[in-house]
């Protein structure tokens, strides 16, 4: 007997299609989830119980007339609350959005219902996704499910922290230096930062234009190529959306990955930022894995780690400074303090450093792709440690910690993190997987083949085990 | 933590043309983080072939291009 909670999307979607589960049944569980136990987690802002549930009631009857869409149908899943909802708060977790109310969905709300999903609810961020784990703002910031004492990460941490706990059964983060892979890594999830311009950011609260991703965050890889299937759009409403032709994400995931080369950009994490002795080791197990698998492990250089995170740094600022200012500028008070210290940097780049931070990224971007010509993936480490305790990090410029996310926000390059085991104190131990622009697909199969090949998505945050809510 | 690279005076400059109103603890925060993005700006700056360029490109709307 499983429980509905550790369901994925692809064990319950031929349940919802045979009509064995119901969506209401379903939802309703999620909901009483989320009633139990997320006064302690914080990782939604807003619950929509009576949305939900009318959605699930909708999503059964299409189901038993024959109408089932795909196997998101009937699937409740959370949005982090800077995803325009036509007609629910929209707040960036800000006091300056507390009433904001949008008239029109994002695109990918729109595509995710129109899947026939069930929105749950918004979940948690740090503030404009910017504002890191903070404790002046209208809402509590979200708590690791792995341990409530440690942070889940940012900014995508209400997604993190509901996937892990149970209670979302898919979420959409944003990602702009990490946002959606950091979550993923501190809580032990499977998220994926598309390539650049694959996932539609219409309606999304901008960050930083050039740097801003939008993609899911689900229990497995397989989850995520699930989404994907139906994220991945061209909207002409998104000036930075790629028109190109869509893969079949899951069905890529039947290919093999006997005699893919897997590069592994060891400088990253032994000498440029190393990383902790369990993430090594973790690393060291998946590629043993990898190579168990066929697949050929070599390593390859890039450029030190720093250079990506100097390019990073000096486009995000200018770009989050170029949107808030006039905002930060009348309404100061309105703004936590980490929002505002880390926005205000934006104020001190010169013109020419950002447009020297652009010259620069193309120079990286044109060094990854030829580095790709020898590798069909690479992999390092999505975070250099395990989750801190909450408030242990920085509180002023992130250039101060060494960032492997970053690097794949500044070539756009798709990049999914998942979790190579657990640490001594049991928390989540975390790999990142890169591939060529739009071969997103080829970096889902990648992380779905370790995950079925490891055993690390049997174990769930033992806390939140609820077994009176289970199916057959 | 990088040495603050700006005096007070400079601070104050960069900050007056910002046209933000800040508090003397809020000034001395900025100045001390100041020195990463001088250090940044550094670094990423060398000499390039003008077949860098160019930094930025765009593109016209799709209504423009079809006339």
């Amino acid at each position: 007997m499983t429980a509905l909670y550790d369901l994925t999307i692809a064990e319950a979607a031929p349940l919802l299609k045979a009509k064995t589960l119901s969506p209401v049944e379903l939802t309703a569980a999620y909901l009483s989830r989320i009633e139990a136990f997320d006064g302690q987690l914080n990782a939604y802002i807003r619950v929509l119980p009576e949305q939900a549930m009318a959605a699930a009631r909708k999503a059964e009857a299409e189901i038993m007339k024959g109408g089932y869409k795909g196997p998101l149908h009937g699937v409740p899943i959370g949005l982090k609350d800077i995803y325009n909802t036509r007609g629910i708060p929209t707040t960036g977790h800000s006091a300056l959005y507390r009433d904001h109310v949008p008239e029109e969905d994002a695109t990918t709300t729109r595509l995710l219902a129109e899947a026939g999903t069930i929105l749950l609810g918004k979940l948690s961020t740090w503030e404009f996704a910017i504002g890191g784990t903070s404790f002046d703002l209208p809402w509590p910031p979200a708590r690791n499910p792995w341990n409530l004492a440690h942070d889940p990460a940012g900014s995508s941490s209400g997604a993190g922290a509901a996937i892990a706990a149970g209670l979302a059964m898919g979420s959409m983060g944003t990602d702009t230096g990490g946002s959606i892979r950091g979550p993923a890594a501190w809580c032990g999830i499977a998220g994926l930062k598309p390539t650049y311009g694959l996932v539609s950011r219409r309606g999304i609260l901008p960050l930083s234009f050039s740097l801003d991703h939008g993609g899911p965050m689900c229990w497995t890889s397989e989850d995520c190529a699930l989404m994907m299937d139906v994220l991945a759009q061209h909207d002409p409403l998104d000036p930075g959306s790629a028109d190109v032709a869509k893969p079949d994400f899951r069905g890529s995931l039947q290919k093999d990955v006997k005699g893919l080369r897997i590069g592994v950009v060891r400088h990253f994490f032994e000498t440029d930022a190393e990383s902790d002795p369990e993430i090594k080791a973790g690393i060291e197990a998946a590629l043993t894995t990898f190579r168990d698998l066929g697949c050929e492990v070599i390593d390859v250089t890039l450029s030190p780690l720093s250079a990506y995170g100097d390019v990073a740094a000096l486009i995000s600022r200018s770009e989050a400074f170029a949107f808030h200012e006039e905002t930060l500028k009348a309404t100061p008070e309105l703004y936590g303090e980490l929002a505002r210290q880390r926005i205000m940097m934006g104020a001190f780049v010169r013109a020419c450093d950002y447009v020297n931070a652009l010259r620069e990224r193309g120079r990286l971007i044109a060094e990854i792709a030829t580095v790709f010509e020898a590798v069909d993936a690479l992999i390092c480490p999505t975070m250099p440690g395990v989750a801190p305790k909450l408030g242990e990090l920085g509180n002023m410029m992130s250039r101060s910690r060494p960032s492997f996310t970053r690097v794949f926000n500044v070539t756009g390059s798709p990049a999914l993190s998942v979790c190579t085991g657990f640490s001594a104190a049991g928390l989540p131990l975390n790999m990142q997987i890169v591939g060529r622009p739009f071969q997103d697909d080829l970096v889902l199969r990648v992380g779905s083949a370790f995950e079925k090949a490891t055993s690390f998505r049997d174990r769930r945050p033992a806390q939140w085990a609820q077994p009176a809510l289970a199916a057959e | 933590m990088p040495t603050p690279i700006a005096s007070e005076a400079e601070m104050s400059a960069l900050l007056a043309r910002t046209g933000f109103q800040l508090t003397p603890e809020q000034i001395a925060e900025y100045a001390q983080a100041y020195g990463y993005i001088v250090e940044m700006s550094a670094r990423i700056r060398g000499e390039r072939s003008y077949m860098a360029e160019p930094a930025h490109v765009f593109g016209f709307p799709n209504e423009e291009a079809a006339r």
